[in-house]
């Protein structure tokens, strides 16, 4: 089959590569229907997550049809729609059992990896490392989807397929993020990033009842986009002090949540983004915490900071005083896809969650290097390339 | 019925085990190297389930002569601690990681999950360089 493969630094391509096959009997083999670029793929594409090997398949936010199901699935059928959430859950562990699906025991086939660097180890995901289990990934004609009566979801009538690719990953992301963060009606809600992500999380923030929702970001065309689709207020930071226009805009207190969804090679101006590229050129720290470190100065006294954006490592300059002076709650975590994707088909399936426009480049996956190109450098004003093999 | 009574109404595995001993007890912890501690997994299944199993799954039974194997009750109702440690050099610390793993996935899922093979056609050298180290990897780690 064919399959865009990470062939090295800044170097994707489609291949060659052999089809999947079911290795236990909870395996299905799903036949792609589209396949979107996330922005934590480019943390591969750059290098920066040194855990691959080329030729892995990388992509991890999908859907498609179901063409062979093993002897364990009971949930689903060949012929089935399913999106399938990118991290793998066994469904069966502590952490599945309690809805914290990102952290399965049972799925992460290279364990000693994270547990080396973080102490502990989060569940499988598609497409992303083989310090997370070195599992194929989506942007593939075909994939196999381990633990397929958890992993898989059922997309109900009513919900298009552009729609539900991006229940795959962003949609849910972003709603963890404020509902994990708290989100209560009549807060003010800040953002860090208008990707797709971003935009899931305000949008989430404004449907848990959020009375204002700002979105913080440097490319116009996106913060046009989440104010035309959304209604958010947003601030362009290379031409705003963010800081004093949140502080302006929420009586001088800060906004009550802040969301970060921006990850590790964030940008910023000036002394601090220079400080920050010159400390992890030099391998001096690993991740570029430019909107945490906003996020959590400007947050309000006995907020909270919610970090959705992909972090690898360590950090410098961490505003730990802050966090700890100003009484904040501070959280983290990769998606748990499967607690919220449910519910977010139905919110689509009602039209309270659009997502079809984040879909701003649906291509062919012969196309796929290209694609990330558009999106890795924000040409054409991409938001998402989507790619149908 | 308290933990130990449990353990010693075990039958099976639970019988074959020492319970709550003083090596892993809550007692004031003397130097010990990290070689020196028990591997430890925690199964999200009751103690009884787990104790009174005739037998573990995987691998762990077949080192079962060469280690020195506890089970207790986790706080809290979450499932059954199982800890390990080699009593002979016929089983390595990475060897019973790996065994603890796959124990634990089996009697959670009643399988080990598996990556696709080939992980991919032409890894280069880089990534065979990290062949090596992801084929270290399940027995590495904070167990």
């Amino acid at each position: 089959m064919r399959a865009l493969c990470w062939e090295g630094v800044n170097d994707v391509r489609v291949q060659d590569v052999p089809d999947p096959k079911i290795l236990d009997d909870r395996d299905l083999i799903l036949r792609v229907g589209l396949s979107t670029a996330c922005g934590s793929d480019l943390h591969l594409l750059t290098g920066h997550i040194p855990f691959m090997q080329a030729g892995d398949v990388i992509g991890h936010e999908f859907m498609g049809e179901v063409v062979e199901v093993g002897s364990g699935v009971t949930r689903h059928r060949p012929g089935d729609r399913v999106v399938v959430a990118s991290f793998i859950g066994c469904g069966e562990c502590w952490y599945c059992r309690n809805d914290l699906w990102s952290l399965c025991d049972n799925t992460n086939t290279n364990p000693g990896i994270t547990q080396a660097l973080w102490g502990a180890d989060p569940g499988g995901i598609f497409g992303y490392s083989h310090a997370m289990g070195g599992f194929r990934g989506s942007h593939a004609e075909y994939v196999r989807v381990p633990f397929a009566d958890h992993t898989a979801i059922p997309i109900p009538e009513g919900v298009d397929d552009l729609s539900a690719v991006f229940a795959s990953d962003s949609a849910p992301t972003g709603w963890m993020g404020a509902d994990l963060g708290g989100v209560r009606p009549g807060d003010v809600v800040a953002v860090w990033g208008s990707g797709a992500v971003g935009q899931m999380a305000a949008r989430a923030a404004q449907l848990l009842g959020a009375e204002r929702v700002v979105v913080v970001d440097r490319f116009d065309y996106r913060l046009r986009q989440a104010e035309h689709v959304f209604g958010v207020e947003t601030l362009n930071y290379e031409h705003t002090d963010i800081g004093a226009a949140l502080r302006e805009m929420t009586g001088g207190r800060g906004p009550d949540v802040c969301i970060e969804a921006v990850g590790c090679e964030a940008h910023s101006y000036g002394p601090q983004h220079a400080y920050d590229q010159v400390k992890s050129k030099l391998k001096l720290e690993t991740d570029r915490p430019i909107a945490v470190r906003e996020a959590i100065h400007n947050c309000r006294k006995g907020g909270s900071v919610f970090v959705l954006g992909v972090f690898s490592g360590l950090v410098d300059k961490f505003p730990l005083g802050a966090v700890m002076n100003k009484g904040l709650t501070l959280r983290g975590a990769q998606q748990h896809g499967q607690r919220y994707i449910p519910m977010l088909l139905d919110r689509m399936a009602s039209g309270e969650l659009t997502t079809t426009h984040l879909a701003t480049h649906v291509l062919p996956l012969e196309e796929g290097a290209h694609g990330y190109q558009l999106f890795k450098d924000k040409e054409d004003d991409c938001v998402r390339a989507v790619f149908h093999p | 019925m308290n933990a130990v009574k449990k353990a010693v109404a075990a039958t099976g595995v639970g019988a074959a085990v020492v319970l709550g001993g003083r090596a892993v007890g809550r007692r004031r912890e003397a130097h010990r190297d990290r070689s020196e501690h028990w591997l430890a997994v925690t199964i999200d299944r009751p103690f009884d389930a787990v104790s009174g199993l005739e037998a573990l799954p995987g691998p762990l039974e077949e080192l079962r002569a060469h280690v020195d194997l506890r089970l207790r009750p986790a706080p809290g109702d979450r499932g059954t601690e199982v800890l390990a440690v080699p009593k002979d050099d016929d089983v390595s610390r990475e060897d019973l990681r790996v065994a603890l793993r796959k124990t634990k996935s089996l009697i959670e899922t009643g399988t080990v999950i598996q990556p696709d093979t080939p992980p991919t056609t032409h890894p280069g050298p880089l990534g065979r360089v990290l062949r090596l180290v992801v084929g270290k990897s399940a027995g590495e780690g904070r167990l």
